[in-house]
């Protein structure tokens, strides 16, 4: 073992780095992307396209002349306002006479046109950056689910990648101003670039892991939460309001068609009601912007109204968890507004909006984005600086064909996340619409997660999981049968092409085109495309200079594998 | 020269060895102690801190990843391995007892 701290450090950093690298790569690139999951999933539904929205106020009294039509002796109520400035999708949720949760999802236009598109959109890459894609049946930790385990110690890896990174630098500052781009060894030039960007972007690594990790970490090793719970005193309601990790699932449910609702009361006798109309403004003006509204037994004397605020605000980082309750016959406050949320929650709202990004508006999530594409370019240079840096040192041919293979895999890895996520976008744009959940999604397609399911059973969420693990599989093979250095210019220019043709076929769908949509204003639509352009271009650099003569010249000695001979 | 190759390979297989329990020990080892230290931790924030269950669950949880993360990097920049399984084995039966002490 090597003899001095910083020399066992740098093993741990390698080691971990390289192991557990191929899947960071995968996750910091999903979770880079998910910070605009909401622009994605708005890009993702045409029929949102354009529209103009009504005022909160119009969209409110909309709400509840479209209820009161569809629904007018119905038990419980539940809208979903739409996020006017992310996402504007207006969600109704009702109970049938049998107690049955119906829903209808709107364009907030007022025109009634309903949102038929279901699809998994930008949440998928929320999902799969802590679960693969596989649903978390439980979030109380009570059932295992290795995929989530996977991803969580994946993301240990990576926090002890950084901390053990800052260790080894000692001349961090040199480091930090350092980049040898004319350097005759590539694997100076890869170094340069993973200690560049890794100086750069530590604070927000570090906190973003942090972060990502102390938000589920009960989910991890549960034992503690296990001890907590043989205490009689009863546990934190995990709901919507209620705080820590139960609040912002319940913001995942709410902002999809709702979950089926318990403590239904039973109702009182008809009796004219209070406007809500004016309860919100009441609510409005105590808690601001106002993100749902419940109404239990509507029309009746014992009526509820119950608003909630925005669970997370541009100008504070915490999720916040406000809410106001009126008596819905007399429009008497039940109960104020007023976060009641004790120390430890704090933490963990606090903990949580870091890692989520939802404050500071659209300024601080492209930070975000920035920072998470320094991050995962770090990784990516980590990984190749692996190989560069020993293959050409390998003297066994045992040592060669391991650094071999582990060039493979790195194509694999880097390559064919960055295909996969472009396969999906594309996947999300040209899948037919008619393929979607007739019932909407609830149980199936609202939660990105992957489920075996015959082809001509797969409704448009499932075909969109499998485009992207079908794309991740050919590239793989791709990496596995072409010679690496090929393989790394194929699958960028791949990559490239596909982030470049994005605004193209945004005219093989209605209401989806660029022009119609910088003419119409939908900015939202605009950025995806145009972003999805300019990353595309910026790989087409990179894989032309992957495979120019120049570069093979003043590279390729000191990155090219020495043959084998027969007899190896 | 048949003595520096049995040198060579008897110092590759000890190599190994040490690399093995080193990586057992930061990532196994490492897990018993977190997995026992968050039912202490519960258990002592409940009746000495007054935390309600919830809270303490989730507070747990907190200090089970800073346990974690601070076990693999000690176990990893530790000079003997022998006490760092001595350690690491005491730490866990410490916690064992107080997280299941009546």
């Amino acid at each position: 073992m090597e003899k001095s701290l910083t020399q066992r450090m740098d093993w741990l950093h390698t080691w971990f780095g390289l192991v557990l690298g191929w899947l960071a790569f995968a996750l910091f690139l999903t979770g880079t992307i998910a910070v605009f999951w909401f622009e994605i999933q708005h890009w993702a539904q045409p029929e949102l396209h354009g529209a103009k929205m009504l005022s909160p106020e119009a969209t409110l009294q909309y709400s509840v002349d479209y209820l009161q039509k569809v629904a007018p002796d119905s038990r419980r109520w539940t809208v979903t306002l739409p996020d006017l400035e992310r996402h504007p999708l207006l969600v109704l949720n009702w109970l049938d006479e049998n107690n049955a949760l119906q829903f209808a999802r709107l364009v907030p236009d007022g025109s009634g046109r309903k949102v038929t598109t279901v699809t998994n959109g930008g949440r998928f890459f929320v999902d799969f950056h802590w679960t693969f894609n596989r649903e978390v049946p439980d979030l109380t930790g009570r059932k295992f689910q290795w995929t989530y385990m996977l991803s969580g110690f994946v993301g240990m890896a990576f926090l002890i990648c950084t901390i053990t990174g800052l260790i080894v630098h000692k001349k961090i500052f040199r480091n930090f101003f350092t980049f040898r781009r004319q350097a005759k060894s590539v694997q100076t030039r890869w170094l340069d670039a993973h200690n560049v960007l890794g100086v750069l972007s530590w604070p927000f690594q570090f906190m973003i892991v942090l972060t990502g990790l102390a938000f589920y970490c009960y989910l991890y090793i549960p034992t503690g939460m296990q001890m907590a719970a043989r205490y009689p005193a009863p546990p934190a309601p995990a709901v919507v309001g209620g705080g820590g990790p139960g609040m912002l699932w319940g913001r995942y449910a709410s902002d999809a068609v709702g979950r089926v609702p318990g403590n239904i009361v039973a109702p009182g006798n008809p009796a004219p009601n209070v406007p809500i109309a004016d309860l919100f403004a009441q609510a409005q003006a105590e808690m601001g912007v106002l993100s749902s509204f419940t109404v239990n037994n509507p029309g009746r004397d014992n009526a509820t109204v119950r608003f909630g605020g925005t669970r997370a605000r541009p100008d504070a980082i915490t999720f916040t968890a406000d809410s106001m309750t009126f008596d819905g016959a007399s429009g008497a406050v039940i109960s104020p507004a007023g976060n009641t949320v004790n120390a430890v929650q704090k933490v963990t709202n606090v903990l949580g909006g870091l890692h989520f990004a939802f404050f500071g508006g659209t300024a601080m999530r492209v930070l975000y984005f920035l920072c998470g594409a320094a991050g995962t370019i770090m990784i990516g240079a980590g990984l190749v600086m692996f190989t560069a840096k020993r293959r050409a040192k390998a003297k066994s041919a045992a040592a060669r064909r391991f650094y071999e293979l582990v060039d493979r895999m790195n194509v694999a890895s880097v390559g064919g996340a960055m295909f996969a996520c472009a396969s999906y976008l594309w996947a999300l744009r040209l899948l037919p619409q008619s393929l979607s959940d007739p019932n909407g999604g609830f149980s199936g397609g609202v939660y990105a997660s992957i489920r075996a399911v015959p082809l001509d059973q797969a409704m448009r969420s499932d075909l969109e999981l499998y485009a992207f693990w079908a794309a991740w599989g050919v590239a793989a093979l791709h990496a596995l049968v072409r010679a690496p250095r090929k393989a790394w210019a194929e699958q960028f220019a791949a990559v490239a092409a596909l982030c470049i043709g994005l605004p193209a076929i945004g005219y093989l769908v209605p209401n989806s085109d660029l022009g119609s949509m910088i003419a119409a204003e939908d900015w939202k639509v605009v950025a995806v495309d145009l972003v999805g352009f300019s990353i595309g271009l910026m790989l087409a650099c990179a894989a032309w200079k992957m495979r120019s003569k120049r570069v093979d010249v003043h590279v390729g000695k000191a990155i090219a594998a020495p043959a084998l001979s027969p007899a190896d | 020269m048949a003595i520096a190759a049995r040198n060579v390979k008897a110092s590759d297989t000890s190599y190994t060895r040490l690399v093995v329990s080193r990586t057992a020990a930061a990532v196994l080892g490492g897990y018993f102690v977190t997995y026992w230290a968050g039912a202490a931790a519960a258990k002592l924030t409940i009746e000495w801190g007054g935390l309600s269950p919830a809270d303490a669950g989730m507070l747990s949880g907190l200090v089970q990843l800073v346990v974690y993360v601070a076990a693999i990097i000690w176990v990893c920049a530790a000079a003997s391995m022998k006490k760092t399984w001595l350690v690491l084995a005491v730490s866990t039966a410490l916690l064992v007892v107080i997280a299941v002490a009546p």
